[in-house]
This record gives C-alpha cells, structure tokens and sequence, in this order.
C-alpha cells in the first residue's frame, strides 16, 4: 500500500479532493448577482433563482417568478416598463411577466447567458447577451426587430438614448447604435473589457472600463474627452449629478471627478471593491460596497454620514423613492432603509432562511 | 498565512495572464507551457522522493529476504528493514515530506487556472482582485481552442480519455513491478480505478484544467522514465543481458 500512495499519486489523490471541495467546475456559476429596481411603489428583486415583487412600503411579498419550474439564476437587474417587467437569466432567456401577477408573457432565447439588465425606450425592449449580440425586442410581444454583434460577450447594461443606444462590450469596445435601425454610429476602444453601464449626461458619455479608467466621451462622435486612472478594475455605472461624476472601482474607492475635465474633486475609501454604482438624492450619495456596508456619503465632500451594514457583501446599486434607500446584499436580502438616517424599515425575507 | 496563499496566487495567475500575452493569446499554449515550468521548478522537491523511491525499489530482493526470514515476527522484521535502510542510507521519510512541500504550489496552480477562466461575473470579480493592472487588458481571455471552450468541460470527451491514458502510463511509469503478490494485485486495482476517477472528475471540469492533468501527467511520466525507467510499463533499464 506504501508504494500506492507514494510519489505522484500522493499529489494526484490531493488534487481531486482539493478540486471536489472547492468546486471548480468550469462554466458552473457560483451563485447570482441580485438586483432590484423600484416602480410605482413596488419593489422588483431578482435574486438567486427568483424574481420577487415586494411592497415598497412593507416588504410584504406580492408575488414571485418562476413557480416550480427552474429558471435562472438572475445577474441582471429587472426593467419595468408598461406593465411588464423584463427580467435576464443565466440560461440564456429574457422573460417577460405581468407585473401585477407575476406571470411570465413571453420569454427570448439568446445563445449564451443574459447577464446585463433589460433597457426599455418606448415599444422596444433592449437586451445584450454573453453571446457578444444586442437584440431589439418588441417590447410587448418579444419578437425580434433587429440585432447587432460584437467582438465579445457583453455584461453591461445598453443605455437607450436620443434614439441611440450605448453599449459596452467584453471586445474593449464602445458601441454607438441607432435605435431604430441597429446600424452602427461610432465605436471607441478602450484599454480594457467594458462591463459598466454607461451614463449620459449633456453631450458626455461617460463609462468605465476593466484597465481601471473612466472614460468621458463626446456622445455625438465617440471621440475622448478625458480619462480618469483609477487603481482597479472600473465595473460600477457612473453618476453624474450637476458638474460632478461619482463611480467606484474595484481599488475599493469612490471618485468625485470634475465632469468637463475629469480632476478628481475628492475619494472616499471603503473595505470592500465598490462594483455598484452610487445613488444621490438630497446632497447624499449612496455607496454599496463589497465590505458589506451600504455608505451615505456627503456629496459635497466625502465625508461619510451614515452607513448600514448588511450580512453579505452588496454588488447590486441602490435604489431610491419616497426617502427610503433600498439595498440587496448577496445573500438575497432586501433591505429597506431610511435614507436620512440609515434606520432599518424592514427586511425581507423576514425570517432566517 | 491567507496574505502568503494570496501572494502566490497573484504571482500565478499574472504569470499566467504574461504567457498569454506572449504565445500569441492562446491559452491553452500558456497552460501547457506554465505546467512544464511549475513542473521544473517544482524538480528539488519531487526528485529527492523519486530517487528515494528508486532506492528502495532496488533493495526490494534484500526486504524479501527479511520477510521471509521473519515471517513469523513482525517487530524483528521491522527492525531488520529499518537497519538495512539505515545501513543503505535511505530515509523512507524523504519520500513523502519533499511531496507535501510541494503540494501548495501545485494547489495554487491549479486554482489560479480556475481563477484565470473566469466566464461569470463573480468569478470575473475574483479574478479582478489577483490581475494585474498591465495584464487586464487581456481579460476575458480567449478561451477557445480548437474544439473547446476552456472554460468549459469537453463536448467530445476527447480529453477525460487522454487523462485516463496518460494518468496510467504515469502510474505505471512510477510504480515498479511487485515481487509481493498481495500489493501487486492492490497496485493493479489502484491503477484501474484511479485514472478512471479522474477520467470521470474531468468530464464535469473546465476543459482547461483537463490540459493541465495531462500536461503534468506527461512530464510526470518524461521525469519519472529518466530516474526510474519505465517502472511497471516497460522492462526495467539494466536488466536486460543480466
């Protein structure tokens, strides 16, 4: 028996246990990268393998997505639009469903998993998919009216426009498309992977990218405006709020960036890499943070007002209505919270699971 | 300790990233070359073992003259084989502790592997913490080679079959011929069920960590058939004209 368990078997026998107990199975996901978003007083959550709707008011849960059947697991934030709520999945479907009951309306196969929210303008429902494509769906019925492709998988959310819309891409690229039509306007390289949603404000487009830069570019032409280095990878959508451009980066800070010229006006340092982009409502910003705490932070300034934490770390943005921040931490929690003091209003699920 | 583990994968994972960068953007290349190199580097510890294991292979008619000798008293058998040993200047110990030292360093590599083929977003966070900022231009790595995704067990099976082959050869390679009927058959058990195993685990894994077990396996076996010979495989160096 000696012999057998000598020499490379030793190392063999070790690796397979050690490749069992982590579990590293090529293209199996760990879990899901919730996210929610607040319409007319509902709360839409897609976490784990469920899309939930709560009531804003009291987290009491109205209905949730798919019954028995399995479906997902959900990285993408829900889009609301005209009743329905559009919702990705890792296997490869955008569902439709009744915002009101839940029930699924129509569903769209792509080839490869949906990990970027839906973008909603008008009839059309856009969705960008890891099979490298962007699709224009009718928004009502799911058939499709135009798609484009790119060099690589897309993970970023499109942003829909003046009748463009913008689009990141695993290929470095930055896409410009007309809307109506799918043809291509502009494209811009960057000098990394884009999986930040873009944000447009005034004639600035604005973007980050995996060589940790935020890009500002000219929305009409694509052409660079100014760059911001930061120290990680940049995956969170920028904010902008007056002449100021708020993001944060994987180097665990957020930036205050001159929006025309792109100084940094201030940062603020969290424990955690900060992939979520802030929110801002009544002076504060509010910064969700892979150190599992959700900050209120001067906007003005940086200096940090209040801060909650949660029991995992949080990825998802926060969203904002009526006064109350809501946050969703990895585990799936939903927490809703008093946006000028930070005081829990509820949390669902309410009981341990 | 977990600051150390990092640090080692950090330097993997972006000397992983370096060698796609430079072999043309294949990965699959880049796992094959960073295996050999781990394979080399990893030589001062898994040589003294082998060389250890070769000398006690040779001592093997002398220990089975011991046995028989002491049939019937185990606690003189195991004397007389330790001053043999001691006599030979054999440590049995050195066979297994250079192994253990080297363990992390192949632990590390292989999840630096898993790290680097990064195809979620949470995965890709991960990943995002150990590149480094000159090397994450090149994320996501282009996984495709030939007719597999990386990233992505193996739709023909093609590479389990290989792994099963070339964990086989290697066991054999290391394992000399059995003049004990009993762990002979034992071996031959263990040299069946073990590649099949890993042949099974592999059809479920990313198909990059498929090239890496058979990779090692092959410069296992290179390694192990210019110490040893070609142990249980082919008929041992030396013997012939004897």
């Amino acid at each position: 028996m000696r012999r057998i368990m000598t020499g490379p078997n030793v190392v063999l026998w070790l690796f397979m246990i050690v490749a069992l107990l982590t579990g590293c199975r090529g293209g199996a996901p760990l879990t899901s990268w919730p996210g929610l978003t607040v319409a007319e007083g509902i709360v839409y959550v897609a976490a784990g393998a469920k899309v939930y709707a709560l009531e804003a008011d009291t987290g009491n849960q109205k209905w949730e997505f798919p019954g028995e059947e399995k479906k997902g697991p959900f990285y993408a934030t829900p889009g609301v639009e005209e009743g329905l709520v559009f919702v990705g999945s890792n296997d490869n479907n955008l569902y439709a469903l009744d915002a009101v009951t839940g029930n699924q309306r129509w569903s769209f196969a792509t080839q490869k998993p949906i990990i970027a929210g839906p973008a909603v303008a008008g009839d059309t429902v856009y969705v960008a998919s890891a099979d490298s494509k962007v699709y224009a769906l009718e928004a009502a019925t799911g058939v499709g009216r135009w798609e484009f492709t790119t060099g690589n998988w897309i993970w970023a959310t499109p942003l829909v426009a003046d009748d463009k819309v913008y689009v990141g891409s695993m290929d470095h690229k930055m896409y410009c498309l007309d809307a109506e039509s799918g043809q291509e306007r502009w494209e811009f390289e960057a000098g990394g992977g884009i999986a930040a949603t873009p944000t447009l404000a005034g004639d600035l487009l604005y973007f980050g990218a995996y060589d940790g830069k935020v890009y500002a570019l000219d929305a009409a032409s694509g052409q660079k405006k100014w760059e911001f280095q930061s120290g990680g990878w940049v995956w969170s959508q920028p904010l902008v709020v007056g002449d100021t451009v708020y993001v944060g980066s994987m180097d665990k800070m957020v930036y205050a960036l001159d929006a025309t010229s792109g100084q940094k006006k201030w940062e603020f340092a969290t424990e955690g890499a900060v992939l979520a982009g802030p929110a801002f409502a009544d002076d504060l910003l509010y910064v969700a943070s892979e150190d599992k705490q959700l900050y209120a932070v001067d906007a003005a300034t940086g200096q940090k007002r209040w801060w909650f934490t949660a029991q995992t770390s949080i990825f998802a943005p926060p969203a904002l209505a009526d006064g109350v921040v809501y946050t969703c931490s990895q585990d799936g929690r939903v927490y809703a919270l008093n946006a000028g003091n930070g005081n829990q209003r509820w949390v669902f699920p309410r009981t341990e699971q | 300790m977990s600051q150390v583990w990092n640090l080692l994968l950090q330097g993997m994972v972006n000397s992983l990233l370096f060698l796609y960068d430079v072999l043309a953007h294949n990965f699959a290349l880049s796992i094959a070359v960073f295996t050999v190199l781990v394979r080399l580097l990893t030589l001062p510890f898994t040589l003294p073992a082998q060389r250890s294991a070769k000398a006690q292979q040779e001592l093997q008619p002398e220990i089975e003259k011991i046995r028989k000798k002491y049939a019937k008293d185990k606690e003189k058998q195991t004397q007389e084989t330790m001053k043999l040993y001691k006599e030979k200047g054999i440590n049995p110990a050195m066979g297994c502790l250079p192994m253990f030292l080297q363990l992390p360093i192949m632990f590390a590599f292989y999840q630096s592997i898993v790290k680097a083929l990064a195809n979620t977003p949470l995965q890709m966070v991960s990943l995002g913490k150990f590149a480094s900022p000159s090397l994450s231009q090149l994320v996501p790595l282009g996984s495709h080679f030939l007719w597999l995704d990386l990233g992505y067990p193996d739709p023909l099976y093609i590479l389990p079959i290989l792994v099963v082959a070339t964990t086989w050869i290697q066991q054999k390679v290391a394992t000399p011929p059995s003049t004990d009927s009993q762990a002979a058959s034992m071996t031959q058990s263990m040299q069946i069920t073990m590649p099949l195993m890993f042949g099974f685990i592999t059809m479920s894994l990313a198909s990059g960590l498929a090239v890496y077990f058979v990779i090692s396996n092959l410069v296992g076996i290179a390694i192990q058939y210019f110490i040893t010979g070609g142990g249980g495989l082919l008929p041992q160096r030396g013997k012939k004209g004897k």
